[in-house]
């Protein structure tokens, strides 16, 4: 058991140094850029997962992201305001509204509450469609600043890995502990977990506030990166595309939807020349994990170490005996 | 004497059932009472709305002398009244010892910032939850079962197992709901002893059970529904040979063993 944390230890530790040093060791300007989307899809599915723990599938964190992306870009464009000052708007901002729609909606159970999340992360979208003035409608808002010192993509790269980093030891934080188990009896035994004196509804609207919050985040990261965006970017469509993240990665263990998110991201842009041809390839990714890997990269890489273990220990009983 | 738990004309009313009807019911410190009735009489349903899980439909539930009726479940167990669930609730996928744990969090007031940043103290707040989780198992004689998974075990030790958690909360009084149903006559005897020992503990006890031999063995009173209403209360020799208690049960023209 300890050489197995101190094995995962060494392997998160030289992920990071690898992560760190990348764009020194001369990686070319798409995969520093791709590789910045990925961390914020990162945060953006670890975060849902969080949720996912409790039963419940929170789609609206698209509309979070949304929500973040846009306070952010406002507040530098119209208000003015330097950038860090605007991420923390935005984060603030979605942890408000997490609060005032989380109380009533989070009384829904499973396809209920999912249906009414499809429907919020709808409104924020018409909100910033019909809002033309303020949002630029569908036209979106272009010639957003990236922050002083963070102009070149490499250092928004560095920007985004260090919040990504942080935000994932939080969620992590979280997963391993008491808040993970919590959320877990909730699925698996609601009366019973409020019969034991926890206080079920509070639990569930401190994890979306939190999931929120993050997304907000990840919005407001998204936004200088990108340099400009409009409702496009964060349709309905992206929700799914989160959802076969989840499901390509896995949502058994912590790093799955990482994994996920990671390899989908580097398969589509490795594959895929046009734009055209990738909903394809993301249908058909899916529905084959479904079939053969229903748990995921993470679960298959599981089951295939324990194989091997097991194989293992068994080689060693024939040679023993032998 | 002030009773501890108290119902006010507790009713409950599914559409046009009346599940309760109008109880009046008073539980003393130290005692155990059981609650019993043929099936369908309401005696689950008491549990659930003294435990805040359903809302009744008029009446009150005092604990203490203080009105609990508009509590939600999980404020009501931290007064302490802790209960059991009559199927198998449990949180299945975590084992023994982790299922007793869960009992402790919220009496070791661990706050969600320590599972983020833990501090000296949370440490030590996490091991005090694993020795007192511990400590119930062992006297729960589940030690030998902690590490396995809870949808692993018997059928008897997941019985034991919801008392565990139910306990977590150090409650003043709990509410059995047929914590012997299914054990095997080995099971019962322990169980049973098991809640003597509680009781000799200062806990009060609400019991709701079928098993008639081990309901006249263990309780100083009970009290005996019917369709929803209060048809006897007294002594387990008072309520043997009360004769509306026999009809409701067997019929006429029997005793009960």
């Amino acid at each position: 058991m300890e050489t197995g944390k101190a094995v995962k230890g060494v392997a998160i530790a030289g992920l990071l140094a690898i992560m760190f040093l990348l764009p020194l060791l001369g990686l070319g300007r798409l995969y520093i850029y791709v590789l910045s989307l990925i961390f914020i899809w990162s945060i953006v599915v670890s975060s849902l997962r969080l949720l996912m723990l409790a039963g419940l599938l929170a789609f609206s964190i698209v509309g979070f992201m949304e929500i973040g992306a846009y306070a952010t870009s406002l507040s530098m464009l119209k208000a003015g305001l330097p950038y860090w000052l605007g991420l923390l708007i935005g984060g603030v901002l979605g942890g408000i509204v997490a609060l005032v729609i989380g109380k009533p909606i989070l009384r829904l159970q499973s396809v209920y509450f999912f249906l009414v999340n499809l429907a919020f992360a709808e409104i924020i979208s018409q909100v910033v469609i019909r809002w033309e003035k303020l949002t630029g409608g569908h036209g979106g808002i272009g010639g957003i600043k990236r922050p002083p010192g963070f102009e070149s993509d490499v250092a928004m790269y560095y920007l985004i890995l260090v919040f990504a980093v942080l935000i994932l030891f939080v969620l992590y934080r979280l997963h391993i502990g008491r808040f993970s188990k919590i959320l877990y009896g909730i699925r698996v035994a609601e009366p019973l977990e409020k019969s034991i004196g926890i206080d079920v509804a509070g639990y569930k609207l401190k994890c979306f506030v939190i999931i929120c919050v993050f997304s907000a985040l990840a919005g407001g990261l998204y936004a200088p990166l990108v340099q400009f965006i409009n409702p496009a970017s964060f349709s309905t469509g992206l929700m799914f595309y989160l959802i076969a993240y989840v499901v390509v990665g896995g949502q058994m263990i912590y790093a799955g939807p990482i994994v996920g998110t990671a390899v989908m991201r580097l398969l589509s842009t490795q594959l895929t020349k046009g734009i055209v041809y990738e909903p394809i390839i993301f249908g058909a990714v899916l529905i084959l994990f479904s079939l053969l890997a229903p748990e995921g990269i993470a679960g298959a890489g599981i089951t295939l170490s324990r194989k091997l273990q097991l194989w293992g220990a068994n080689g060693l009983r024939w040679v023993s005996r032998g | 004497m002030q009773a501890i738990l108290e119902t006010d004309k507790l009713t409950k009313f599914f559409g046009g059932l009346e599940a309760v009807s109008s109880l009046d019911m008073a539980v003393y410190r130290g005692d155990i009472v059981g609650l019993i009735g043929p099936n369908g009489s309401g005696k689950t349903t008491v549990i659930n709305m003294v435990s805040g899980h359903i809302r009744p439909t008029s009446g009150r539930v005092l604990f203490k002398g203080q009105d609990i009726t508009a509590l939600p479940p999980h404020l009501i167990t931290r007064l302490g009244v802790g209960r059991t669930f009559q199927l198998n609730v449990l949180f299945n996928g975590m084992t023994v010892l982790q299922n007793a744990m869960m009992g402790q969090y919220v009496g070791a007031q661990m706050g969600d910032w320590e599972d983020i940043i833990p501090t000296r103290l949370t440490r030590k707040k996490e091991v005090a939850v694993q020795e007192r989780a511990m400590g119930i198992l062992e006297s729960l004689g589940l030690s030998e079962f902690k590490d396995l998974d809870v949808r692993r075990t018997p059928h008897g030790v997941k019985r034991l197992v919801s008392i565990a958690l139910a306990l977590g909360s150090s409650p003043e009084i709990v509410l059995f709901d047929e914590p012997l149903g299914g054990m095997n006559a080995e099971e019962i005897d322990k169980t049973i002893g098991f809640l003597h020992g509680l009781r000799g503990k200062g806990t009060t006890i609400l019991i709701i059970e079928h098993n008639m031999r081990a309901v006249m063995q263990i309780c100083d009173r009970l009290v005996v529904l019917n369709y929803g209403a209060k048809i006897a209360e007294g002594s387990p020799e008072e309520i043997a040979e009360d004769a509306d208690v026999i009809q409701a049960y067997l019929g006429s023209k029997h005793t009960i063993t």
